[in-house]
């Protein structure tokens, strides 16, 4: 069994004052102070990260983060896009099933303000196919754009209905101190926001973020937290080689395997973070994961459910959207959210229903990699 | 002693050396050699005569990767021949407010960016609404 035993998460926003290196170190200090647990009990590391050695210029990560914190222990450098958080906190939780390891530092980092708009772009586009897309000017906004368009046209999908999720997202968002953007919008902003993709604005998109976050995961039941299935799935990397535009394949397949190992139902689950880096990667979401029937997720970001005070809170931390996506950061800090969430030390965004099972929900790409994870408080 | 710039003063002297210099990547990383676009001539750059395909979705782009400035903002589509194949290409000299799901498009052989000011020209086939 694995536990969540403990997290922390930097401050996400334009951070002009620290590096890759210090928002690590930051992350990992603060999650060991959480979890009681001393570095020297350490058995392994890994690192997720995306693109450091295009924003900054430094690759090899695991030994980069090992030297400074100066230990000795296997440090793994997981890089798969924006899901390489969620992929690192798999195969962290697969070293300790595996009997390899009894406690594991599993950080997420990316430093991504360093350099100009363009460049980012470019070296976001790395997830993509750099052959078949990235080459004719395809970038992430662009491509999920198509995916909007697409999903418009056959289910009626509105453009309100894709504003609703970042308004949703920045009102929790707006609770979270850690969050890039801790102040809620309109659907009038979202709709009147600069266009980067048509049909999507800028308050659409997930924003470039600087950050890291943090958790121990350990064998012995150090918190009453604990992984209860890690389930993850591919798809082609280039979108146009899929048959329908508008399905995640990956994610549901990754949910359907999550939701059968832990023998759950999709009403079992209390709370969701899912990976909303653009507005219609929520509604894709929402019917990808099993809640919402394909087509109708525009219905149940409209019907409030998800929402503050909704019975299906979604993305308490403010999502990508509002609490920023330093990319190999997400989806550790999902994972953090939903501990901090299931074991009641939430502050002031903490969801005062009683929450026994959460899902996390983290992708690479356009859908080329997508990672779910069921956690549950234990009694 | 050692006299440490205030926080305040240390904000300054950011802000001036961001004003100063133009914020661009440090280095001008080629994307391609010569040899890659050989490797690649068979598939990329091997115009299909007569070839039509229809429009399935796209995109205005308004803020893109480097070496695509001169361009910007452009239409990247997701298109399909007869067979059902589909690709990524950028759709261009066609009216963007009047592209519909089916529009039928044809390839021309353009030019798709610099790569840097001393690196290689890169074309490929871009496609007009008929």
């Amino acid at each position: 069994m694995t536990y969540i035993a403990g997290s922390y998460t930097t401050k996400f926003g334009e951070l002009w004052e620290r590096d890759l290196r210090s928002l690590g170190i930051e992350a990992i200090e603060g999650a060991l102070k959480d979890a009681n647990i001393e570095l020297k009990d350490i058995d392994a590391l890994y690192v997720a990260n995306m693109a450091a050695s295009r924003l900054s210029g430094q690759d090899h990560i695991g030994s980069l983060i090992a030297s400074e914190l100066g230990i000795d222990v296997p440090a793994y450098h997981i890089e798969s896009a924006c899901a390489s958080g969620g992929v690192a906190v798999r195969l962290g939780h697969l070293d300790i099933l595996s009997g390899e390891s009894k406690n594991i530092l599993v950080l997420g980092v990316e430093k991504m303000t360093d350099i100009s708009n363009s460049g980012v772009t470019a070296a976001l586009s790395g997830a993509s196919d750099e052959e078949w897309e990235a080459f004719y000017g395809a970038t992430f906004p662009s491509l999920y754009a198509m995916i909007a368009r697409e999903h418009m046209r056959k289910f009626g999908t509105t453009r309100e209905q894709l504003a609703l999720c970042s308004v949703k997202n920045h009102a929790f968002g707006s609770k979270n101190p850690h969050a890039q953007f801790p102040f809620e919008i309109t659907t009038e902003q979202v709709l009147d926001a600069s266009p980067v993709a048509d049909p999507l604005g800028l308050l659409d998109c997930s924003p470039i973020s600087d950050g890291a976050s943090a958790i121990v995961l350990s064998k012995e039941k150090k918190s009453d937290v604990k992984i209860i299935s890690s389930a993850q799935a591919q798809d082609t990397i280039s979108l146009h080689k899929r048959n329908d535009i508008t399905e995640l394949t990956a994610t549901v397949k990754a949910a359907n395997k999550a939701f059968h190992s832990a023998g759950l139902n999709r009403n079992n689950i209390d709370i969701v973070e899912l990976h909303d880096c653009f507005s219609i990667a929520e509604i894709l979401a929402y019917e990808d994961l099993g809640f919402a029937k394909k087509g109708e997720g525009g219905k149940l970001i409209e019907s409030g459910k998800t929402g503050p005070g909704g019975s299906l809170p979604v993305n308490t931390s403010g999502g990508l959207k509002a609490c920023g996506h330093p990319v190999g950061a997400t989806g550790v800090k999902q994972i953090a959210e939903l501990a901090s969430q299931l074991s009641g030390s939430a502050g002031a965004r903490q969801i005062s229903k009683n929450l026994k099972y959460g899902l996390a929900h983290n992708v690479g790409g356009s859908g080329g990699t997508a990672v779910v994870h069921i956690l549950a408080k234990v009694g | 002693m050692v006299l440490l710039p205030s926080q305040e003063r240390r904000k300054k002297l950011l802000f001036n050396l961001l004003k100063a210099q133009s914020f661009k990547p440090k280095t001008n990383m080629h994307k391609s050699s010569p040899s890659k676009i050989w490797r690649k001539f068979d598939t990329r750059y091997s115009i299909i005569s007569n070839q039509k395909a229809k429009l399935i979705s796209w995109s205005k782009v308004e803020s893109g990767p480097d070496g695509f400035d001169l361009y910007t903002p452009y239409t990247v589509g997701i298109l399909e021949f007869e067979d059902g194949t589909r690709f990524t290409a950028q759709v261009t000299d066609s009216d963007y407010d009047t592209l519909k799901y089916g529009d039928v498009f044809v390839p021309f052989f353009k030019k798709y960016y610099e790569d840097g000011s001393d690196g290689v020209i890169h074309y490929g086939l871009k496609w007009r609404k008929i």
